[in-house]
């Protein structure tokens, strides 16, 4: 049966989350996230996940997916070994090192690679599979046939995002936010938080959508062009990955308010079971393309929100450290 | 998993309205492969040196195809592959060979006009999309379900089929639908011509170096079809002359009807044309284009009635 | 390897011909950003053959680089890119994507393995799981200070190679921006993006390659060569895929130069290359990142030398608003 994955920012959303229908919930570790801190959890909050999916009848995985420093390592297995005491799911990870470290000390434990290992062709996967890896989050910008391509050739659980965004870049593969600011500032616990950087501390601060100017050596060209960076909603093609067979439907968004998340969530959760309950008849996406629309007008304008805020936090100065 | 690959499981039977369809345009040479993509189309269709109809006119080498296939991901856009000659039984291994090494180049789709090796590609490459070719004449519903049961991805009806008849063919069968909206429409119907081969076929028979062997229209002959029906037959009652004229050719381009097409649930509007300059390819692709963004954002039509000009049409060629 | 490796990256057999090498140790062929880059040594055999042989000719190490977002459709080419590389006598093969590193080890395990800088390499335990993939250096990602690199050299064992001067690399994509837009200008692809195309807005500027987004500065370790050479570090590559012949070779000479001397025990940067420097920069100067900051700034003494001269289009621009 076919899991659907959404989205923990805080416990709030969690709860929403499972009330909604949601098979399983990720929360991120504080500072440890490819999200900025403000929407990860404390330890004691991850304890109190585990809690409230479980006795939902749902999966709570942690992400702890963020490239961290060498020397940060220890504290992270130490992190790791909290959570699995308290029951944990799964561990969603992009780190190779940090892979194979949590695999090796805690070889039960499911890991589930996270979109920022930028796996993007069946040998990338055959590569996770071998230091410990059994998930794979697909790269948004594989097709319905490489997706089909990787089931076939190997044997790996397959995560789509279904709610997400497409950035210009492979996730993963881009630096032009720490490039332009960075700030290093450490939490309460010792951790880097790299404001700045998704691959470090995963608050990004969305250059790509300023408003560039494009010219060459000698003139201006173009006056305003756009690296793309859409948000989607996948309504189309569920039939055809729930037909698939892929393992797991994820929703993204733990930077969103908790009721517009708990929308999304039922959303999917009554699309899933409708089409599966009805699979030798025509299936007719017109109502649910509708119900989308007004989902869709909320995500963007809080999108749109967050990024000019973001762009305006990233022109600030960095303040200097002692 | 299906056999049929992965389009046809996205198609059960969604008789409603989509979100639009493909735009497919046709590119001679990379020139007009780029021109149709910036023009707005989501995919071209182009053919191998000696392996499609229309002969050595408008066909791509492996280099240039390959920079096609590379050029339309970066754009994530598609290109098919038209192998549309009906090979010869000494030629279907060469032929499934070519389509094996392409498919690992990134070829996503290709065309084929004959039932048999239909089957044998879906056999054979179980990744790729195939697409029945106008070639192959189907018409109705029956054809279109024959052509999916081997394993067509989707079939191409030509362009003076009507919206009704569309939606019939979706109502029932999972196949995608292909209407060729801008094409030559021919006395003969596309596929069922062999009147230049009859004529002539010595003509038709050169060889294409250590490529394939030449042969008929529909087997791609270098030369191919020289328009016998556009030459000046005389019409002759009990032996004498009576009348002079060409056989009925037109061009049909249904743009205005094209909300209609895409409210029956049409998956790919197609245009004819590989002969075409890159420039009228792209003017095509744009009317084309603005047409179906109009029906997106449900307007009405945008196209003002303004009959196409004459170099627009392959019949001009 | 004699005290240091200098080295740079080519994409193709006319830029390889163009260039004068004597200044380089060694030479990575091919680009990794695109399969349709203008005549892609990763794409023709041939020219990838005779590619190698004229690097080794002179007397370089010839490496073969390898895309960094390779789909299934591109596997079985750079397949035949090792294969041709292995029957050439390629030295290396630089891999910035480890499905490609798995395919190396398993089907060529004679063929050393240098892990690029879009590999991802932040922590010394990843870098041991690369080295049981066969790999014997590694670039660490971008974003990672000395400090850092250094961790990871000490714990593993295997050097670094650095990136001392150059537009960095900052991201990587499937989509071609550019494409969007050529059909106003007179280039097309494949020449489009070898057109030196900035992204600026105030004073952000990037470099845009289609495929990929390289930073408007450019990169220089020149007044901290004494540092890199006393904490171990032998390995330094000169990003110059998008430059002209004369900066790969003027910079290249620069570094060669300065880098003796500092082994010869004089740590100073001669006056007058500081002139050469600030011609071949339309934005600047910036290293950052190696100082654990945000990665344009500059560490350094020369901080002027940090500012694009005067001539230059952003000086220019800045002066008309």
């Amino acid at each position: 049966m076919i899991e659907l994955l959404a989205p923990g920012g805080n416990l709030e959303m969690v709860k929403a989350a499972v009330e909604r229908g949601a098979n399983a919930v990720y929360v991120g570790a504080r500072g440890w996230s490819r999200r900025r801190d403000a929407y990860e959890l404390s330890d004691e909050q991850v304890r109190d996940a585990i809690g409230i999916a479980h006795s939902g009848g749902a999966k709570l995985r942690v992400a702890i997916n963020t490239n961290m420093q060498s020397c940060e390592l220890p504290a992270l297995l130490e992190k790791m070994e909290k959570f699995v005491s308290w029951g944990v799911d799964g561990a969603i990870m992009t780190d190779v090192g940090a892979i194979a470290q949590v695999h090796r000390c805690f070889p039960q434990l499911v890991i589930h690679a996270s979109i920022g290992a930028n796996i993007v062709n069946n040998e990338d996967v055959k590569f996770y599979r071998s230091i410990g890896v059994s998930q794979v989050v697909a790269d948004t910008k594989l097709t319905l046939r490489e997706l089909a391509a990787r089931k076939a050739d190997v044997d790996v659980g397959i995560e789509i995002l279904i709610h997400a965004n497409n950035c210009y870049t492979y996730l993963g593969k881009c630096w032009m936010s720490p490039y332009h600011r960075l700030e290093r500032t450490t939490d309460d616990f010792g951790k880097d938080l790299f404001r700045g950087s998704p691959n470090r501390g995963g608050l990004d601060y969305r250059v790509c959508l300023e408003q560039w100017e494009l010219f060459d050596d000698k003139a201006l060209l173009e006056p305003h062009v756009a690296l793309k960076n859409n948000a989607f909603f996948y309504l189309d093609d569920i039939p055809a990955l729930i037909d698939l067979g892929v393992h797991c439907l994820k929703i993204q968004g733990r930077g969103y308010p908790v009721p517009l998340v708990a929308h999304i969530v039922g959303f999917y959760r009554e699309l899933i079971d409708a089409y599966r309950a009805k699979p030798a008849e025509p299936f007719d996406l017109t109502s649910w393309r509708l119900r989308l629309e007004a989902i869709r007008a909320e995500r963007d304008s809080r999108r749109s929100n967050m990024t000019l805020v973001l762009l305006n936090e990233a022109r600030q100065p960095v303040p200097h450290r002692a | 998993m299906t056999a049929s690959g992965h389009s046809a499981v996205s198609n059960r039977g969604t008789a409603l309205p989509k979100r639009g369809a493909m735009l497919l345009a046709p590119a001679g040479n990379l020139d007009v492969a780029r021109q149709a993509f910036q023009a707005g189309a989501d995919a071209v269709y182009v053919g191998l040196k000696g392996w499609s109809r229309g002969g050595a006119r408008g066909e791509f080498d492996r280099e240039e195809l390959q920079q096609c296939i590379e050029l339309a991901h970066s754009l994530r856009k598609q290109v098919q592959l038209a192998a549309n000659i009906i090979p010869k039984p000494p030629e279907r291994q060469r032929l499934v060979q070519q389509l094996t090494e392409l498919a690992e180049w990134g070829l996503e789709a290709v065309i084929v006009n004959d039932a048999g090796f239909l089957r044998e590609v879906r056999q054979k490459l179980p990744e790729l999309a195939i697409t029945a070719s106008i070639g192959c004449g189907a018409l109705n519903t029956d054809d279109a379900l024959f052509y999916q049961d081997l394993g067509a991805t989707a079939v191409v009806l030509p362009g003076h089929i009507e919206p009704a008849e569309i939606a019939a063919v979706k109502a029932k069968a999972a196949i995608k639908v292909e209407i060729m909206l801008h094409m030559v429409q021919e006395f003969i119907q596309l596929g069922k011509c062999w009147m230049p081969s009859y004529l002539n076929f010595a003509a038709a028979e050169r060889t294409i170096p250590a490529e394939r062997l030449g042969g008929s229209v529909k087997r791609g002959g270098v030369g191919s079809c020289f328009r016998i029906c556009q030459q000046p037959w005389k019409l002759l009652k009990d032996g004498v002359e009576v009348d002079q004229r060409l056989f009925p050719s037109w061009q049909i381009s249904r743009v205005a009807e094209l909300g209609a097409f895409l409210d029956a649930g049409v998956d790919v509007i197609k245009i004819q044309g590989r002969s075409l300059s890159a420039e009228a390819v792209g003017a095509v692709v744009g009317m084309y284009r603005s047409a179906a963004d109009a029906w997106r954002c449900g307007q009405a039509g945008v196209w003002n009635g303004t009959p196409l000009p004459a170099m627009w049409t392959v019949q001009g060629r | 390897m004699g005290a240091f490796e200098l080295n740079t990256t080519i994409s193709n057999l006319r830029s390889l011909r163009e260039s004068d090498l004597s200044p380089y140790d060694a030479v990575y062929l091919g680009n990794i950003y695109c399969r349709i880059f203008e005549d892609n040594f990763l794409e023709r055999m041939n020219d990838l053959k005779e590619g190698i042989a004229r690097v080794k000719d002179q007397g370089l190490r010839a490496y073969l680089t390898s895309y960094a977002g390779p789909r299934n459709d591109a596997l079985p080419k750079v397949q035949m890119a090792l294969e041709t590389a292995v029957a050439a006598g390629a030295d290396a093969v630089e891999v910035h994507n480890l499905g490609i590193l798995r395919l190396l080890h398993e089907q060529f395990p004679g063929l050393p393995a240098h892990i690029g800088g879009f590999a991802n390499v932040y922590t010394d335990a990843g870098t041991e799981v690369l080295k049981e993939y066969g790999a014997v250096r590694f670039t660490p990602n971008y974003e990672i200070s000395l400090d850092e690199a250094e961790a990871i050299t000490a714990g593993v064992g295997i050097p670094a190679e650095l990136l001392v001067h150059g537009k960095m690399p900052l991201g990587v994509s499937d989509y071609c921006f550019l494409l969007e837009y050529e059909q106003h200008w007179p280039e097309k692809c494949p020449v489009v993006c070898q057109k030196q195309l900035f992204l600026r807005q105030g004073e952000w500027a990037m470099r845009s390659v289609g495929k990929g987004v390289l930073s408007g500065k450019d990169v220089c370790m020149l007044e901290h060569l004494s540092r890199l050479l006393a904490a171990g570090h032998k390995v330094f590559r000169i990003e110059a895929a998008y430059e002209t012949p004369g900066y790969r070779l003027q910079i290249a000479r620069i570094y060669r130069a300065t880098l003796e001397r500092a082994l010869a025990g004089d740590g100073t940067v001669e006056e007058s290359v500081w002139q050469a420097i600030r011609e071949h920069t339309a934005v600047g100067l910036c290293n950052g990142f190696y100082f654990g900051r945000t990665g344009g700034e500059y560490i350094g003494r020369r901080t002027e030398a940090a500012a694009p001269a005067e001539s230059s289009l952003f000086c220019v621009l800045r002066g008309e608003q």
